[in-house]
């Protein structure tokens, strides 16, 4: 039986009070831009609107936040998950050319919406426009601003609301939804379709004493500019990478720390488990889809590596030019998991 | 069986070395090779290509692996990860009765 709101964001539209975002906005002007460029990601050029999607690490090159960052106007505002670590004091700590930082936790909420339909529950409060917003893509709504990103593999809009507005917006998004069959959807259902979509999560692999390179998140990472963590990695790239993170479809619940061994011998530690799905860093000569004969202990689970994503998601198949959810039985849909033991 | 999986392990990495050669000579992905995560994702946020880059990438990986793949077989699910195209190679280059088999 799947969990509440699983289904939703599966096959509808599914709303989440957002409380594991931190939210801050830098401005004052070079110093802003300086204290954005402490991100990974080699392209920081922003255009109004765009958002990029981008890491923080720390000295030893370990993730400390999952970041999106927009621009909005002179200043930028970031939307992170983080593995704990008090984000705003960590920008405070490393702000530069006297950029000033705004919590935004006390001032604004965060309202997500994920679902193959989530685009068309939100159009009906915005309008018609956000059908066509790319992914990676900002507009202001409502005092605040609306991010077109998710971690589902569905469509997912993540908006930044101020408090006094916020309620009023949850409340429409609620009122129309009923005609979406709208549904809560925990932190828990999220990180289950993050697990299933290869979205990184910071708060469980990225937690670990690890860094982009096992992480595959190397693509979120410049070889070209100086941020937090950059000399690290690069000492890191003199060697090769010892182990590698790689998904696992486990034949019963395994869970993290749990061991993970090949023809008898431990060649890796689960680092993340969900609803039969599990990700485990495995020594890079083992770290290849496809591989029969893992078994995770205590209790030597048998366990097969899979390339992911895992679900050939709804949203890969609705076209919002053509479709909506009141129609949504006359769309083709394959099976969500295909060739897999669920 | 342990050699065998040796064995499809190799072949796997070499399929997997062969697509990242497309990405970079023939896509202009301006990353060295072993920057290029087998899972890292190909389109929007992650290695930057976008809809027009799927046709090339599909062409230069016909050209690469001397493959041909039956029209509507490379779906949006297969174009996701340089993982993904590696199945997908490895598919056609197993199928007993050509693309159409896969």
């Amino acid at each position: 039986m799947q969990p509440d709101g699983m289904r939703a964001v599966r096959e509808g539209v599914a709303i989440t009070r957002a409380d594991h975002f931190t939210a801050l906005r830098l401005s004052g002007g070079d110093g802003a831009w300086e204290t954005v460029s402490w991100l990974t990601s080699g392209e920081l050029f922003l255009r109004d609107g765009q958002v990029l999607h981008s890491l923080w690490l720390d000295e030893r090159a370990r993730p400390l936040a999952d970041v999106y960052v927009l621009r909005d106007d002179e200043s930028f505002v970031v939307v992170a998950e983080s593995r704990g670590k008090d984000l705003v004091a960590h920008a405070r700590q490393n702000v530069r050319g006297g950029a000033v930082i705004d919590a935004l936790g006390e001032t604004h909420r965060v309202v997500s919406l994920n679902g193959p339909f989530a685009w068309e529950l939100l159009g009906d409060i915005v309008g018609p426009d956000v059908v066509s917003l790319p992914y990676m893509a900002s507009f202001r709504i409502e005092g605040g601003w609306a991010l077109r990103a998710g971690k589902t593999g569905e469509y997912g809009y993540d908006l930044v609301l101020p408090v006094d507005r916020a309620d009023a917006v949850e409340a429409r998004l609620r009122e129309r939804g009923v005609r979406f069959d709208l549904e809560d959807a925990p932190l828990a259902v999220l990180e289950q379709c993050m697990l299933e979509n290869w979205f990184f999560n910071v708060r469980r692999e990225g937690s670990l004493d690890v860094t982009p390179r096992e992480l595959q998140l190397q693509w979120r990472t410049s070889r070209g500019r100086e941020y937090l963590g950059a000399a690290s990695l690069e000492a890191q790239r003199k060697e090769d990478p010892r182990q590698r993170l790689t998904t696992l479809v486990p034949s019963a619940p395994v869970h993290a720390g749990d061991e993970v061994r090949l023809w008898g011998e431990a060649v890796g530690t689960i680092a993340n488990a969900g609803d039969g799905v599990a990700l485990a860093l495995v020594d890079v000569a083992w770290a290849h889809p496809w591989i029969d004969g893992f078994a995770v202990s205590p209790g030597r689970t048998p366990a097969r590596s899979v390339t992911p994503p895992l679900a050939n998601n709804h949203s890969l198949h609705v076209n919002p030019q053509q479709h909506s959810y009141a129609t949504r039985d006359e769309i083709p849909f394959p099976p969500l998991f295909t060739g897999l033991a669920r | 069986m342990r050699e065998d999986m040796m064995k499809a392990i190799a072949r796997r990495e070499e399929v997997v070395s062969g697509v990242r050669q497309v990405l970079i000579e023939g896509l202009g992905v301006r990353r060295a090779p072993d920057e290029i995560d087998p899972d890292a994702p190909l389109f929007g946020t992650g290695l930057g290509l976008d809809s027009v880059d799927a046709v090339e990438l599909v062409v230069g990986l016909e050209a690469k692996f001397g493959v041909h793949f039956a029209q509507g077989y490379m779906h949006r699910r297969l174009l996701r990860t340089v993982g993904t195209l590696a199945d997908a190679v490895i598919a056609v280059l197993d199928a007993p009765r050509g693309p159409d088999a896969a």
